[in-house]
């Protein structure tokens, strides 16, 4: 019958078939060189994380290059990308895994699995220090992971829902956010011994600890968030020799990157969508410029980095969070030169010479 | 407030859950003599070609879980389902959002204020007698005044509200099922003197433990739900006095409650899952139909309370767990009016006022209160070529937050009209054309939720314009009926949710606006073979273009909106010899994007899925009717999602028992 025929031929054209990925256009068999990884945090439940491998000489991109790599996914909200003793971290939040891959080739050693009994521990970043990787998990611990065995050695109580982590003077310094508090967030920054492991202190800066920087002098600097409403952001400086306050800021600050002897301090404006990069002097702890770039080229600014080798800054632009993201160039004097258009929410870049 | 509570919110209590409703009355038109007693018949509905409906017996065809699963059967919509028995399905019709389609069970509109729509998961199909979406206006002329200021009403009306000239009646079925599926309902429903009685319950449960498979990357991955059980009940007692032919009083209570695992999204490497919910609501129904000077009148009033509990117990805050709790509390009273004229005219009409008040119990932000009232008034006029209608409906809307800042009060009036010839020629051609304007109020989750809710928002503004014309061809020994409509529609202000704080704190704005085109194609074909053969072919096709107008500036302007398949459509193929048959169907759709933006990366595949059945009747004797039915639902086991990351059942069989005393 032809009703018959008619309903065979819409199972064939509309059987589900498998996306087959395509093979990438870049060439990294010779290894990855004079690029940059950029992590695509993606969106929640949405296993949309991915990783983009931009080339500098050709300028191409390969906006699905984890895959590439890997045949599978990294899986949902890649938080943090760090390279150590040869080998690339990636914190993958919700998926709560921590992918250890070969820097050179991006290829995977081992996924790190971070559920404790069942309960996944929401890694958020990751530091390193010797031949430990230390990582904040959200249920209130840092791990510390051996970086020969990659195997999860010891957990270390700090604050609720820790955020980022800094060392200095042989000791790590861990912000804790408290933000599934919200509204009581926390306000401490926890300090841990590296010869014992143990919390030694906890210093109060501020509501909703974020964003965690050293300058040369060993001085540690935090933003604390506020409340993105009646209590402002605020930087404050934390002498690591005598692990007190010693100044706080009066201007606003989302997140720090480190620029030679400056620091270049991002701020998103959520209320009326506004951004501002400020150039930082912190030996003399003073703002050089508040509006070092024109963010006339940026819809969303969500982070920021500096690479030495190429003296560029790149800035991280998430549009609308719902549409892909781009990386956008800059000259160290902060004149925009080009964009890289990258996956979903861009949020950290590994660069490589 | 973080963001897995908010998807969570987003997705299971914005959307939370609604009474099943069985209840009163529809307009007494057709009064029937029975041992002296006069009984109400509800009455039929209004066959306009506009409205898609769906009866009892289809509902046995196809065995549908919920009502959901039947308005995927229906051209103009599109399903969003987030996972097999008890998880949440809402339709959204001819591209306007969920919230812009009033839910009418037995005569009063259900949607709450809170989330002001309708998990359609939760109206089961065991007591439907009739369903029918309506888009534009027409349709039962003494619903509430409020069931007409959305753009479609889907009207449900079940077997304990219809009483018709039996003494006598029970209802029995069983279902069992893949993963668990257990499914138990009886109803009993009699007449003395000028009495009327009715009781039902029904239980029903699933472990929900269904395999999938999804790819990651270059690879396929098979797994098992988890989290993923569930079981709902729904009980009700219906009482009705009939003091004359024309006036009867009707009182009801009813109760629905639900117990269930959230099972959320699938993340890769991570299936841990523990989140639940609670739902009961308890709804109190009171409704007279009467006559005054030839004019036919319904007064009514109704109290419900819906209930809901939201745990996560791995939370990772400091107390170790999150523990949600709302109360919504809605007063709903009105009256209606409809009068024929030679004939020629009607006029109909109504009000009503609904007092709907949010308790957030662990949280204290907001304590919002809302008088929303409605006012109707329309007209029909039959003339000797065509046919006329034409209605204004008023609302006026003032809220109240105790504890903080109140939105905006409202007060807009919206006009439909519609123009159709009477059937003309020897293939019953009607063409009609109408044009509709509606708006949704936010709703208390999207104004007051802890962080989410913006106080600020707009009403979603939605226009609707549709030409459509149908004809019946002749065909020897068939029943062949075609119809044909193309429509545009565009919503304004459209509230999304987009971050306002970081990419973890999002908020609602009026930041959308989408413009739809679309055409729908329905073809019945029914062949009386012979007298003990039926062969009997449906099928419908849907288009839609709804494209992302919200900002020129943005990459996605002009992009296929999230969710919305550019094509779909059914097809069955049912036969039936005397008391056997069987039943073939099928649904399939296009492709869609999980995001605005049209790329590769947000694709979620199209699918196909195929549902068999075969059944038989037995006559055990003039008053007693068994039937037993074996369907499996996605035949050929495809792997799909409505929504990305919430996988589909593959196979799975149903054994339905039905038994009917009449």
């Amino acid at each position: 019958m032809r009703y018959v025929r008619f309903i065979i031929l819409l199972l064939l054209i509309t059987s589900c078939k498998k996306h087959k990925v395509e093979p990438s256009s870049v060439d990294t068999s010779n290894g990855l060189k004079n690029g940059m990884l950029v992590l695509c945090e993606g969106l929640f439940q949405q296993n949309n994380s991915t990783l983009s491998w931009v080339d500098f000489n050709s300028n191409e991109i390969d906006n699905n290059f984890f895959v590439t790599q890997n045949n599978r996914q990294i899986g949902d909200t890649g938080n943090d990308l760090e390279a150590y003793g040869g080998k690339i971290y990636i914190v993958v939040n919700v998926s709560s895994t921590i992918e250890v891959l070969e820097k050179s080739t991006g290829k995977s050693i081992k996924q790190i699995s971070m559920i404790t009994g069942s309960v996944p521990k929401q890694p958020r970043s990751i530091v390193f220090n010797g031949s430990n990787a230390f990582v904040t998990c959200y249920d209130g611990y840092v791990d510390i992971i051996d970086t020969a065995s990659l195997t999860i050695t010891q957990r270390i109580k700090v604050g609720d829902n820790p955020e980022q982590l800094a060392i200095s003077n042989n000791k790590l310094y861990v912000t804790n956010s408290g933000g599934l508090n919200s509204p009581n967030v926390d306000s401490t920054v926890s300090v841990i011994s590296l010869s014992s492991f143990q919390e030694m202190k906890k210093i109060t800066v501020g509501k909703n600890p974020g964003a965690i920087k050293v300058d040369d002098q060993g001085d540690v600097y935090v933003i604390a968030r506020g409340n993105y409403g009646s209590i402002p952001s605020r930087m404050v400086r934390i002498n690591s020799q005598t692990d007190l306050v010693e100044n706080t800021f009066s201007f606003d600050a989302s997140g720090i990157e480190k620029m030679g002897d400056k620091f270049l301090i991002n701020y998103q404006n959520y209320s009326n969508s506004t951004s501002s990069v400020c150039l930082f002097d912190f030996q003399t702890e003073t703002v050089i410029n508040s509006n070092y770039i024109s963010m006339s080229n940026i819809t969303t600014l969500f982070g920021i980095k500096y690479n030495s080798s190429t003296n560029k800054i790149y800035c991280l632009d998430a549009m609308n969070y719902t549409n892909s993201g781009y990386v956008r160039v800059f000259s160290s004097s902060g004149v925009f030169e080009k964009s890289y258009h990258v996956g979903l929410n861009p949020n950290n870049i590994l660069f490589y010479e | 407030m973080n963001l897995r509570l908010f998807v969570s919110v987003l997705i299971v209590l914005t959307f939370h859950f609604q009474m099943i409703g069985q209840d009163t009355i529809k307009p007494l038109q057709l009064v029937k003599e029975l041992s002296g007693v006069t009984i109400t018949v509800i009455t039929p509905e209004n066959k306009d070609q506009i409205s898609q409906r769906y009866s009892r017996l289809d509902i046995l065809k196809y065995q549908p879980q919920d009502v959901g699963a039947i308005l995927q059967k229906v051209s103009g919509t599109t399903l969003k389902s987030y996972g097999g028995l008890g998880g949440m399905k809402t339709i959204s019709v001819r591209g306007l959002g969920g919230q812009h389609t009033s839910v009418v069970l037995d005569g009063f509109v259900v949607n709450n204020a809170q989330n002001g729509q309708i998990n359609l998961a939760t109206i089961q199909t065991d007591n439907i007698e009739n369903l029918s979406l309506t888009v534009g206006g027409r349709t039962n002329y003494l619903l509430p005044a409020s069931a007409y200021t959305t753009g479609s009403i889907l009207n449900v009306s079940t077997f304990e509200n219809s009483f018709d000239t039996s003494v006598f009646q029970v209802r029995l079925n069983s279902k069992i099922g893949s993963f668990g599926e257990l499914d138990h309902y009886l109803s009993v429903k009699g007449i003395m003197k000028n009495w009327m009685v009715g009781a039902y319950g029904k239980y029903r449960q699933a472990n929900g433990k269904y395999p999938y498979s999804f790819q990651n990357g270059n690879s396929i991955i098979n797994d098992v739900r988890s989290n993923n059980d569930f079981k709902d009940w729904y009980s009700g007692l219906n009482l009705a006095y009939q003091f004359s032919n024309k006036t009867i009083l009707r009182i009801n209570y009813k109760n629905f409650g639900a117990e269930q695992g959230l099972p959320g999204a699938v993340v890769f490497y991570n299936s841990f899952s523990n989140q639940r919910l609670s739902t009961l609501n308890n709804g109190l129904n009171l409704n007279l139909n009467t006559e005054i000077k030839r004019v036919d009148f319904r007064f009514f009033g109704s109290y419900q309370n819906d209930y809901t509990k939201y745990t996560d117990p791995s939370f990772l805050n400091s107390i170790g767990g999150l523990i949600s709790r709302y109360s919504n509390q809605t007063t709903h009273f009105g009256s209606s009016f409809y009068k024929l004229i030679r004939n020629k005219y009607t006029f109909f009409g109504g009000i009503d006022s609904k007092y709907s008040e949010l308790k957030f119990i662990d949280e204290s932000n907001a304590l919002p209160k809302r008088i929303h009232t409605t006012y109707l008034i329309g007209s029909t006029i039959n003339f000797s070529k065509f046919k006329s209608e034409i209605q204004l409906t008023g609302q006026n809307v003032l809220e109240d937050n105790q504890l903080g800042e109140r939105a905006l009060n409202q007060n807009k009036i919206n006009p439909f009209i519609l123009l159709e010839n009477q059937e003309f020629g020897n293939w019953k051609l009607k063409l009609n054309v109408w044009y509709k304007s509606s708006f949704r109020m936010p709703t208390f989750n999207e104004l007051y939720y802890n962080g989410i809710g913006n106080v600020k928002l707009k009403p979603e503004e939605a226009n609707q314009f549709s030409f459509g014309f149908n004809f019946q061809p002749k065909v020897r020994k068939a029943n062949f009926k075609v119809i044909l409509n193309t429509y545009y529609t565009s919503v304004k202000n459209q509230i999304l949710a987009i971050p306002t704080k970081n990419l973890f704190v999002w908020s609602m704005q009026n930041i959308g606006e989408v413009h739809t085109t679309g055409f729908e194609a329905r073809i019945d074909l029914g062949f009386q073979l012979n007298e003990k053969n039926r062969l009997d072919l449906n099928g419908n096709y849907t288009f839609q273009q709804s494209l992302d107008f919200s900002d020129i500036t943005s990459p996605t302007y002009k992009n296929q909106v999230a969710y919305i398949p550019k094509h779909s459509g059914n097809a069955s193929i049912s036969y039936n010899r005397k008391n056997s048959g069987m039943v073939f169907s099928m649904f399939n759709s296009s492709l869609r994007y999980s995001l605005n933006e049209n790329i590769s990366s947000n694709i979620i595949d199209g699918f196909a899925i195929f549902d068999a059945g075969i059944y038989s009747k037995v006559n055990l004797s003039n008053k007693h009717d068994l039937r037993i039915q074996l369907t499996f639902k996605n035949l050929f086991n495809s792997s799909y999602a409505f929504v990305k990351y919430y996988v589909m059942p593959g196979r799975s069989f149903l054994i339905s028992i039905n038994y009917a005393l009449r």
